[in-house]
């Protein structure tokens, strides 16, 4: 199943600045990434996908139905996982998600045990299946989240920044369940965290002040930080005239020396190696380097 | 069927998840504890002998009452947070994005909640029935199902829905839960203490002033308005359920679910505006209807018509086919001195009139005009000839086609209207179990209409014979006697005869146990419904005792009275307490009287508490009494409390016997004919109340607090009178246009002027002028002049005695009410020389007042008593004289219409040495110069009374400490002092308030200080300790005063010594721990010759929850010979 957007705009009624602008995009199967800096209009354009709230102009489809017109079905084949997710702490695992499904699936009456069960086994929650969610941690909350949203058995997935207050050991475990569900149906993960992104996505779009300013598969954004990203040893001096000229990605401090990671197009100081770029050094050149340069063109012309 | 199954979803998982909140649980549980508690409370009173007032439906009632009122407080915190509780839990958005309409979404959260709470309605209903179960294994009290879930489905659901709905749909538009609930909560507040009982209970959501009391004998009556009224709420919680759906903040699913939503506002909105428009425009219609029928009665008062001089009614009541059908064969004769063309009866309009036949004469059908309940026949009648009509008709009593001068919204219409305990509203009816038709509601041809007359309506006293069809079972009360009863089909027929002519008649059938026996020559029979039957058995085994007893109540009331029960039967009827009169005017339009029938709601009976109250006599009598002389007692004292209530009391005079000995056979016309009408039988039940009370109890001395307390209840009302007295005679007053304060007056000076009356011509010609007055007026109208005249009687007879007329007069146009003081009490033992010793009793009486007034005064001793009336001028002293053969111990002063609201007494102490001489009668003005008082009174307003007063400005200086001295008025304290008075809060010591008083002579004066005691002294922080200075003779003594000590009134500060001529002067601090109060300082002379005698005055404290304790007489000594009594002094 497919989502397309066309010309997709949101105007918040006390807003003078478009949350989206006239955005155009088109997911497919599997996981699909929404990169972007907070404020970008990840989340508007997530609600409006999963029905929260109606764009001010502009079009989607999701697969032959259209968000506006046929609500219901939409809804029936979404499942939604929001950023701020929690439960009703007075049910137990399995009873929120069998209230889910029902919601969900209401039509599909037979097979609920079976769909909780799986749902519950997917996201490793079967054995707290008769505990009160209110009892649950973080993760487990994340879990059960991500529990309730296929528990009916979407099509389309919709993630908000899944991973945000997430142990590493958690965020490891989600991307893995992500990655699993990724195979039969279309996921799409709304993120400020690019390591969520890589290791999942097979597409991703890159959202600024409201507009899509990438979009393609995470190798191609990688590639434009090829050969241009390093690394060096340096001390604080080196390290301010490294900051001046380049974006540094990490910092890693060793006693007084530093080991810096950067990207950017200018020479890098004689002692600094290249080095192989990933999905988040190849966003920050993107977004640090690229995008305003592309920016002041486009103005210029 | 998805639909339905998602809504059932939502549904079931919201009502668990609420039933699971720690919040739900413990308001829930409150909520249903409350109601339990309750419950086994009324359980375990009543099982230990405590009536309530209707045993079976009481114990539902009360519960889902009491759930009722806090279920809206349970539905204000917790339903009002559904949708907020979703975003605080994270899960909103979650459930947003989910297939389902916000139609289901809001549906299944609605019912969920529903589901929760009606869960907690069964709970009450279920711990309920085993409460009731409980007490009936006990008890053996009849059990019924039907109030209960009467009580579920009127009180408890319909309020459950709407609050529901309503908080639903502010908890949608709203995000702050605690704004939801403070506007549910303050909405139920302004319901429950504003809206509830105005405007016909249209805001009374919860039914919460509805008059739905189950009745053993009938049900719950009409409840037709209370079921609309719920409805009209179910629609209305409909419209905003619709809102909460159109409202909830959710993109909607489909613009069907869309237009569902908004079809249920709509569809709410206008059924709710059309049932409330239907409610109004029938009530229009109705007071419509009634002001057309008044009309017509109007048009038609002036009319002459025949009086009948006998029913002969034939009666189907309650038959299949028709409520009531009947043939009436009336003889009617033309009383007039002009021959009449058209006789004019009432017939109630609910009632088709078929045919009217003449049974004399060629012609016997009979041209006849009807409107509304006034039927004109065309039938010529010369004077003092009779003819004899035949009346067939048929249908049902229309209840709006009598007591035409009301409305729903009227103040002086009904008993109990307001409050959770209102009973109903049901003024006439015929069911298969019951009827009811009271004279009024014109059930039958009677001759005249009921409004419009100046003086009464026409007078018309008839015998009758009555033939009653009802089906089996029940039993008939009507006037007169019953003759035969026989069976006819599934049916009985009654048959019975009134040989002595009564002015109405009445009908009530109903299930009831009888009770029959002949008392003083009295056929008397207790009609009592099965369920109620042992508050009779009850004196089953007194049953002689008892009947001796009534026999001499009977015979005690015709000799206090001197009237004889003018009947062959007397009825004692128990009805429902559905029954519901109204006021015509100024008086009841025959209220519930009914000749030879006393009627006696069931509530009344079943509170009686007879098993409660044997069981306590017993408990507290040491010495071991009769059983059944206890019993006799408890009925003795029922009898009393229930027939011979004050006028002021629940029941109202309609249950008094006097009714049936005065009212009855004649008729009352003329200028101040209420006089005779009303203010008569108020007084003749007042001293039927006090006299029997006298006879019955005296010697015993039980129950006497308990009469005590009832007289209380007019002292609100009797100041207010004498206010308003002081502005208009009672000439002036109008009755038509002030006629709740015309009838108000009529109750009290109406019927203190007929004690006045006794009190100047004597018991015993009075009880003969009454006597003969009621012989010589049989079946004829009266007036006030006839019974005055009467009353003055022969002048050559009763030249001694005040001028009656002159006194009636007074009473008639006088705007003067008297206030007396009792200044001198004293008496001594004579001895006239030849062994014979008296005692002279002196007693001076000072009228304080401008207006001339009349008191009487009592010497009571042991046995003997010694009886005068004295008129007193407005500022005049008398002194009466009096003899009495034994010891006295006290006198009493009645006084008769005054301020003074209460019989002022004093006690007598009597040297035990003789004085030579003999005792004598006299009455004698006392000189000024002679007087042994001097009393000076400063009041707040008078001019010897002042408050330092400082300016504040406010900024500039600091706040005044205190603030000033800030005036108060009590309007209904009018006659005491505390009218009006001053108070202030704690100050620094330079605001005192000050009485001075220039005093005439010198010697020792008693110094008091008035005391307003406050009501609610704790809340108003009022001061515990204060202190006040005299100054006297130079010095100052200053006391502390406790105000715990204090009483209300008058309280003496002490005896102290003045000079001649001497500014006296008395202080009180402002330095307190708490608010003053500032009103009177009383300075009196204390009489050389008999410094000891001090009087007490009668001075009540009605108005004030608790009486702080009186002074210590004993401690007074005189204020420059040591201070105060009972204060802590010192001088300065």
């Amino acid at each position: 199943m497919r989502i397309v957007a066309t010309g997709l705009t949101k105007i918040y009624p006390k807003g003078t600045v478009p949350a989206l602008d006239n955005v155009d995009l088109e997911i497919g199967q599997g996981t699909f990434g929404l990169l972007g800096p907070n404020g970008a209009g990840k989340t508007t354009l997530i609600k409006i996908l999963s029905t929260q709230m109606a764009p001010t102009s502009g079009r989607v489809s999701v697969g032959a139905w259209d968000l506006q017109t046929n609500r219901s079905e939409v809804r029936g084949s979404l499942g939604y996982l929001p950023q701020h997710f929690g439960s009703y702490p007075q049910l137990t695992a399995w009873e929120f998600l069998d209230y889910m499904d029902r919601l969900a699936a209401g039509r599909r009456r037979n097979g609920r045990r079976t769909r909780v069960r799986g749902a519950l086994e997917n996201v490793g929650l079967y054995d707290a299946r008769d505990r009160r969610t209110g009892t649950f941690s973080g993760g487990m909350m994340r879990r059960l989240g991500i529990a309730q949203a296929i528990v009916g058995d979407p099509e389309i997935l919709v993630v908000d920044e899944p991973t945000v207050g997430l142990d590493p050991e958690e965020r490891i475990r989600f991307r893995g369940i992500l990655a699993r569900l990724s195979r039969d149906r279309a996921i799409l993960i709304s993120t400020h965290i690019v390591g969520d992104i890589s290791s999942t996505c097979d597409d991703l779009a890159v959202l600024n002040a409201g507009r899509i300013v990438y979009r393609g598969p995470p190798e191609a954004l990688v590639d434009r930080a090829n050969g241009k990203t390093w690394r060096v040893q340096t001390d604080d001096a080196g390290f301010e005239a490294i900051s001046r000229q380049f974006l540094v990605v990490t910092v890693a401090v060793d006693g007084g020396r530093m080991d810096l990671r950067f990207v950017g197009d200018g020479q890098p100081p004689d002692n600094a190696e290249p080095v192989s770029p990933n999905l988040e050094d190849a966003y920050v050149y993107f977004m640090g380097m690229e995008l305003p340069e592309r920016d002041a063109g486009e103005q210029g012309s | 069927m998805n639909t339905v199954f998602t809504i059932l979803s939502v549904a079931g998982y919201e009502r668990k998840m609420l039933m699971r909140t720690i919040r739900f649980r413990i308001l829930g549980g409150i909520g249903v504890l409350i109601p339990l508690v309750l419950g086994i409370g009324l359980a375990i009173a009543e099982s230990r002998g405590v009536e309530f007032e209707s045993v079976s439906g009481i114990g539902a009632y009360m519960p889902f009452f009491v759930y009722s009122l806090l279920q809206t407080v349970v539905i204000a915190f917790i339903v009002g947070d559904f949708r907020a509780a979703d975003e605080r839990a994270g899960i909103y958005e979650v459930v947003a994005a989910r297939p389902l309409s916000t139609a289901e979404l809001v549906m299944g959260k609605y019912l969920g909640v529903l589901g929760a709470l009606i869960t907690l309605s069964l709970i009450v209903l279920v711990l309920s029935l085993g409460v009731q179960a409980a007490k009936i294994s006990i008890t053996g009290a009849p059990f019924t199902i039907r109030p209960y879930l009467t009580y579920l489905l009127l009180l408890n659901l319909p309020g459950l829905i709407y609050m529901s709905a309503l908080t639903f749909f502010l908890g949608a538009v709203l995000r702050r839960q605690a704004a939801v609930t403070v506007l549910t909560i303050a909405y139920v507040l302004i319901v429950l203490l504003f809206l509830g009982r105005r405007y016909g209970g249209v805001y009374d959501f919860g039914a919460f002033f509805a008059p739905v009391f189950y009745s053993d004998m009938l049900g719950l009556g009409d409840i037709k308005s209370v079921v609309e009224i719920r409805v009209f709420y179910t629609m209305l919680a409909l419209f905003f359920f619709g809102l909460s759906i159109d409202r909830y903040p959710r993109l909607p699913q489909s613009r069907s679910w869309r237009r569902f939503g908004r079809c249920l506002t709509a569809g709410g909105f206008v059924a709710a505006l059309g049932l409330f428009l239907y409610i109004e425009s029938r009530d229009a219609s109705d007071l419509s209807y009634r002001t057309a029928q008044l009309e017509v009665h109007e048009r038609y008062a002036e009319q002459p018509t025949v009086a009948v001089t006998h029913y002969s009614l034939d009666l189907e009541l309650a038959a299949a086919s028709t409520p009531l059908r009947s043939r009436a064969v009336l003889s009617v004769s033309n009383p007039h001195s002009v021959p009449l063309d058209t006789l004019v009866f009432s017939l109630n309009p609910g009632l088709k009139l078929r045919s009217v036949n003449a049974q004399d004469g060629d012609a016997p059908a009979v041209n006849w005009r009807r409107e509304y309940g006034v039927v004109r026949v065309a039938r010529t009648l010369q004077p003092d000839s009779m003819a004899t009509l035949e009346f067939v008709y048929a249908g049902s009593i229309d209840l709006s086609g009598f007591d035409l001068r009301r409305h729903p919204d009227a103040k002086r219409l009904q008993k109990r209207r307001a409050g959770p305990g209102r009973k109903g509203d049901l003024t006439a009816w015929i069911r298969g179990n019951s009827v009811f038709l009271p004279p009024r509601s014109r059930w039958y041809p009677s001759p005249g209409v009921d409004y419009g007359h100046e003086d009464g309506r026409p007078l018309s006293f008839a015998t009758a014979d009555l033939d009653i069809s009802l089906p089996a079972g029940l039993e008939v009360i009507t006037q007169g006697v019953p003759v035969s009863r026989k069976q006819v089909g599934g049916r009985e027929v009654h048959t019975w005869e009134v040989k002595r002519p009564v002015p109405v008649l009445s009908l009530n059938a109903g299930v009831y146990n009888v009770y029959q026996a002949e008392i003083h020559h009295i056929q008397c029979a207790v009609y009592v419904h099965p369920a109620h039957a042992r508050q009779v058995t009850f004196f089953e085994d007194a049953r002689d005792d008892a009947l001796e007893t009534l026999g001499e109540i009977l015979d005690s009331v015709e000799q206090e009275t001197g009237l004889a029960y003018p009947y062959e039967r007397l009825s004692v009827v128990e009805v429902p307490f559905q029954v519901q009169w109204y006021y015509d005017g100024w008086e009841e339009a025959g209220g519930l009287a009914q000749p030879g029938v006393l009627m006696l709601e069931e509530d009344v009976l079943m509170r009686l508490n007879l098993q409660r109250r044997l069981k306590w006599m017993q408990r507290r009598q040491r010495r071991n009494d009769d059983p059944a002389r206890i019993k006799r007692d408890l009925l003795v004292s029922a009898v009393l409390r229930t027939f011979l209530a004050r006028e002021s009391s629940q029941s109202g005079i309609y249950r008094s016997p006097v009714a049936q000995l005065w009212s009855f056979n004649k008729g009352f016309e003329g200028q101040h004919h209420s006089l005779l009408k009303r203010g008569m039988p108020v007084y003749i039940q007042q001293h039927l109340e006090s006299s029997l009370q006298q006879s019955f109890y005296s010697r015993r001395g039980r129950f006497r607090g308990r009469f005590r307390r009832n007289r209380g209840v007019q002292s609100v009302s009797w100041d207010t009178i004498t206010s308003k007295m002081r502005e208009r005679s009672f000439a002036e007053l109008d009755p038509n246009d002030d006629a709740e304060l015309y009838r108000a007056v009529v109750d009290a000076k109406g019927a203190s002027m007929f004690g006045m009356m006794q009190a100047v011509v004597g018991d015993e010609t009075f009880r003969d002028v009454v006597s003969g007055f009621e012989e010589a007026n049989q079946h004829a109208a009266v007036d006030f002049g006839s019974f005055e005249r009467a009353a003055v009687g022969d002048s050559s007879r009763r030249t001694e005695r005040p001028n009656l007329h002159r006194l009636v007069s007074d009473w008639l146009h006088g705007t003067q009410v008297p206030g007396y003081t009792l200044t001198r009490a004293k008496a001594y033992k004579v001895d006239d020389g030849w062994g014979m010793m008296t005692y002279q009793v002196i007693v001076r009486i000072r009228n304080g007042e401008p207006g001339r007034g009349f008191v009487q005064i009592r010497a009571m001793g042991t046995e003997d008593e010694a009886v005068k009336g004295v008129e007193i001028e407005g500022g005049q002293e008398v002194e009466v004289g009096l003899i009495l053969w034994e010891r006295p111990s006290r006198i009493s002063v009645e006084p008769f219409f005054a301020r003074n609201r209460r019989v002022l007494m004093a006690p007598l102490r009597i040297p035990e040495q003789p004085m030579d001489g003999s005792a004598t009668t006299y009455v004698r003005e006392v000189a000024p110069d002679e007087t042994g008082l001097t009393e000076i009174i400063v009041d707040n307003d008078d001019e010897g009374f002042e408050m330092p007063v400082r300016r504040v400005r406010r900024y500039l200086r600091p706040q005044l400490k205190g603030d000033n001295w800030q005036e108060r008025q009590l309007p209904f304290s009018f006659g005491r002092y505390e009218n009006n008075f001053r108070w202030k809060k704690p100050g620094d010591g330079a605001q005192p308030a000050v009485w001075t008083a220039r005093l005439p002579h010198g010697g020792d004066y008693d110094v008091y200080y008035y005391f307003v005691h406050p009501r609610f002294s704790r809340r108003l922080r009022v001061a515990r300790e204060f202190s006040l200075a005299v100054c006297h003779g130079g010095e100052v003594d200053t006391l502390a005063i406790e105000a715990d000590k204090l009483k209300g009134g008058w309280n003496v500060l002490g005896r102290y010594r003045f000079e001649e001529g001497e500014l006296a002067r008395v202080e009180l601090s402002d330095r307190a721990d708490g608010r003053l109060y500032a009103d009177a300082v009383r300075w009196r002379y204390v009489d050389p010759d008999h410094p000891e005698e001090v009087y007490e005055e009668d001075l009540p404290s009605w108005n004030f929850g608790r009486r702080g304790r009186g002074g210590d007489r004993s401690g007074q000594g005189g204020g420059s010979r040591g201070g105060g009594g009972q204060w802590r002094g010192r001088s300065r």
